[in-house]
């Protein structure tokens, strides 16, 4: 780390009322802390960027400040007056405090003019009434789309912008908005921006959550940077250049070696055509898919794992198009989920039921499970992956996050033997120890000459796990390959080419 | 020590209704001391043991994360096709034999349409529910086929050791549940699709076709129900069943099985069994109207939704509490591995 100092005091714009002030906020989720001790406030008028690598604490603060999670500890004003913490987030939207998701939270089956009067007083009003409210909302967004329109007829965007509209409709004095250009056009994130600054000119306070540093610089007047449920620093946004901010970003805590001796064999591996390019993964590394939250190297995962129309794909010479994870699992070819808990846990089921699921056939014989081959099998995981705590008949939902984790990556490690190894985000939300435990794993399956590929919307988590990256964003995936100052190299290259 | 309340705790969880059950056996043996007789046990047994047939794969089903509500008109419907087969053919074998076909086409149906046409199975199974009641009824003309022939009827009267063969069937139902889901990886196939369909299928377990098998054998189990229930009336009616699904989903419910799947035990749906037994036959015995008995067993059934999501807490509390781990050390397993430059 350089001279940032871990101060969470006031940041040299902030005018002295605070629209909202949270103060010496604690929370923690069965002995992890989430946030530590955390302040944070917004004045009238600004811009505040929240910064900070996946399990750092942002979510948490926003979920706190919205009234959707309640702390252990802190207080909270609004407007100068105390408002106590009760966890709901009815009371905090009384008050002001809305938030968008990254997700609208919209209902789809109804229309346009339905959802933004949803809940409301206009609610009872008119249908002619509901249309003008809901077209004046739009209005002020400058959007023009029909309010007839059913919700689940939108895009995307669209969606986005009539989540906005009913948040703006109403008296508003902090917005937080998480992720708000993930999936949104050059343009239409330009659009959003701007009603950003007139929001602020008009004296409310915007609190913007976001990966993407560019946007970040051009739209935040302040930006407050959390690290393992601290402040890392809280600053003028004027006073960064988009290099220090990557550095700012990436704490020297994280890049703890894993011994790499990466010798990549010639011939076999994986290629696969993607417009008109051909990548190659070899045997012997584990190459980083480079990319934005819910960038296309997620959706190249599920293709691979016949979740999403398969790409052209040849393994080891052969194509590989698997249609289902049944044909692609048959092929040895796996697949860990991002989404640990709705695509890879069985909760209710034992520890045990959830390592040895794919392979039951291994451990059957004469039609009869044999508990104790797969208990041998759990056992050899547990040393593998360092697993502490945790007992196998235990129900897997009642693990911490981190041994869950090695569970869904064990799976697959240890019934037949893996050709290729697909990951999306495999330490998100994992502690340290447990991320570097998953590290030494699959550098170990690399060296094995099993194909490891890593896609990731984090540079540190990239940088952790893998020998190269590519970069992917628009029609032209590009070769990253490790070097010094790594992680702001490839947030470097994948700012610039979306800017571009 | 903590422990001990957390264990107690988790026990109470899983045999709730064993407790019940014992509870109820006191209760009914206080108001009429014959009740808790060889004899009456022998009763309640043969009693709930065409019900037990049935439950046993609907819990497994249940589980799965499915519902079958037609197993009531199923089982008339093999009942008074098997009937109308053994009078026709004069062949005990052969009516059997048509009976259960009966109950494997409709399972299939059932199956097909909620899994290969992704249907709701609340809602296609109280279709088939109705369907094949009515088919049962217009096959018969509404009137109940008797004569059966005497190798048919005689199966009720066969005993083995003292004990009536139903209750051998029954058992052979409770072992058949009881080794699926502990010893088989057909059990493990159906807890994980009932618990979490999506990852099942990401792990590349055939989702829809491990719930095809069980519907199918939840038809043939009422079509045994069914036939079980004729040979002992000496007749088949198109109404035989009526009611069956209703009490065969409380046996499950109150078994602790999760209305939501991916939950249960057998040793439950057999303590829920004999609950609903018991309770059917102490009514009896103590004297309770007919219609009041109707009335208890609905609330028996409301009691065991209410209790469905109180275990699921408690038990999942229990683990997470302290049966289950030490608290997680990020500190020491870091510092294990001792490459921190």
């Amino acid at each position: 780390m350089n001279e940032l100092t871990a101060a969470g005091g006031e940041g040299a714009g902030a005018a002295p009322a605070s629209l909202i002030a949270l103060e010496g906020i604690h929370v923690s989720f069965g002995g992890t802390h989430a946030l530590i001790d955390s302040a944070f406030r917004v004045a009238p008028g600004e811009i505040v960027g929240l910064l900070g690598h996946n399990g750092a604490g942002k979510s948490t603060l926003v979920k706190v400040a919205t009234g959707a999670l309640r702390p252990d500890r802190g207080t909270m004003t609004v407007d100068g007056a105390s408002v106590p913490m009760r966890g709901e987030p009815r009371q905090m939207e009384r008050l002001g405090i809305k938030v968008i998701h990254q997700d609208p939270a919209l209902t789809p089956n109804l229309t346009i003019y339905d959802n933004i009067t949803l809940g409301r007083p206009e609610e009872h009003a008119s249908r002619d009434a509901r249309r003008r409210f809901a077209r004046e909302a739009l209005a002020l967004l400058g959007a023009k789309l029909n309010v007839d329109r059913p919700v689940f007829t939108l895009s995307f965007g669209q969606r986005q912008i009539v989540d906005l509209a009913r948040a703006l409709s109403t008296n508003l004095r902090v917005l937080f908005l998480d992720e708000p250009t993930g999936a949104l056009g050059k343009r239409e994130t330009e659009n959003l921006h701007a009603l950003l600054r007139k929001l602020a000119a008009e004296g409310r306070g915007i609190v913007y959550v976001s990966h993407r540093l560019r946007d970040i610089l051009e739209v935040c007047t302040r930006l407050v940077a959390l690290h393992g449920g601290r402040v890392m620093f809280n600053r003028p946004a004027n006073a960064f250049t988009l290099g220090e901010l990557s550095e700012a970003l990436s704490p020297g805590v994280m890049r703890r070696g894993v011994q790499r001796t990466a010798s990549v064999a010639e011939t076999g591996g994986l290629e696969v055509e993607l417009h008109g390019q051909t990548h190659r993964f070899g045997r012997g590394e584990v190459v980083g898919l480079f990319g934005m939250a819910a960038g296309p190297q997620f959706r190249l995962m599920d293709q691979l794992f016949g979740i999403a129309e398969p790409v052209s794909a040849r393994l080891d010479g052969a194509p590989f198009t698997p249609r289902r994870p049944r044909e692609a699992i048959r092929q040895g070819a796996y697949y860990v989920s991002a989404d640990r808990e709705r695509d890879g846990l069985l909760p209710e089921m034992s520890a045990l039921d959830n390592l040895v699921l794919p392979w039951l056939k291994l451990h059957t014989r004469f039609l009869l499970l044999s508990h104790g081959r797969a208990a041998q099998v759990f056992q050899r995981a547990q040393q593998a992956l360092n697993v502490r705590g945790g007992h196998m008949d235990a129900s897997a939902g009642a693990l911490s996050g981190g041994n869950r984790q090695k569970l869904v990556v064990g799976r697959w490690l240890f019934g037949r033997r893996p050709r290729m190894l697909l990951l999306s985000q495999p330490t998100q939300g994992v502690d340290v120890g447990a991320r570097t435990d998953i590290a030494v794993a699959l550098r170990r399956l690399a060296e094995q000459q099993v194909i490891v590929l890593v896609a990731s919307s984090e540079a540190d988590e990239i940088a952790l796990l893998c020998d190269r990256a590519v970069i992917c964003e628009g029609q032209n995936w590009i070769a990253s390959p490790r070097s010094e100052r790594w992680e702001e190299r490839l947030l470097e290259g994948l700012v610039t080419r979306n800017a571009a | 020590m903590p422990h001990l309340g957390k264990r107690l705790q988790f026990f109470l969880a899983r045999n709730g209704t064993l407790l019940g059950l014992v509870l109820l056996v006191l209760i009914f043996t206080a108001l009429n001391p014959s009740f808790l007789t060889w004899r009456n046990a022998k009763n309640i047994g043969q009693a709930v043991s065409e019900l037990g047939v049935v439950a046993v794969p609907l819990a497994l089903l249940v589980i799965g994360g499915a519902v079958d509500l037609s197993v009531g008109s199923v089982a008339s419907m093999a009942g008074v096709i098997g009937g109308q087969v053994m009078l026709s053919t004069g062949s005990a074998i052969l009516g059997i034999l048509a009976g259960l076909g009966v109950g494997a086409v409709a399972g299939a149906i059932n199956g097909a349409l909620v899994c290969f046409a992704n249907l709701n199975s609340i809602v296609v199974t109280l279709g088939s529910l109705s369907a094949w009641g009515g088919l049962a009824l217009y096959v018969t003309d509404g009137q109940t086929v008797a004569g059966l022939p005497d190798d048919f009827t005689g199966l009720a009267e066969i005993t083995i050791l003292g004990i009536p063969l139903e209750i051998f069937i029954l058992a052979a139902a409770i072992v058949y549940g009881f080794v699926i889901l502990t010893r088989m990886p057909y059990g493990r196939r159906l807890y994980a699709v009932g618990g979490n369909s999506r990852a099942s299928f990401l792990m590349g377990v055939p989702v829809q076709r491990v719930r095809f098998l069980m519907f199918v054998q939840v038809g043939i189990a009422a079509a045994i129900g069914g036939l079980m229930l004729s040979a002992k009336l000496s007749a088949a009616t198109p109404i035989t069943g009526q009611g069956l699904e209703l009490n065969a989903l409380t046996v499950v419910l109150l078994g602790g099985v999760a209305f939501a799947g991916g939950m249960g035990r057998i040793s439950g749906v057999v303590a829920g069994l004999f609950f609903v037994g018991v309770l059917r036959d102490g009514l009896v015995v103590t004297d309770t109207s007919q219609f009041l008995q109707q009335v208890f067993l609905g609330l028996t059934l409301i009691a065991a939704v209410a209790i469905d999501d109180t275990i699921r807490q408690l038990a999942h509390r229990a683990w997470t509490s302290s049966i289950a781990e030490p608290e997680p050390d990020a500190v020491t397993a870091q510092s294990a591995l001792g490459n921190s430059d």
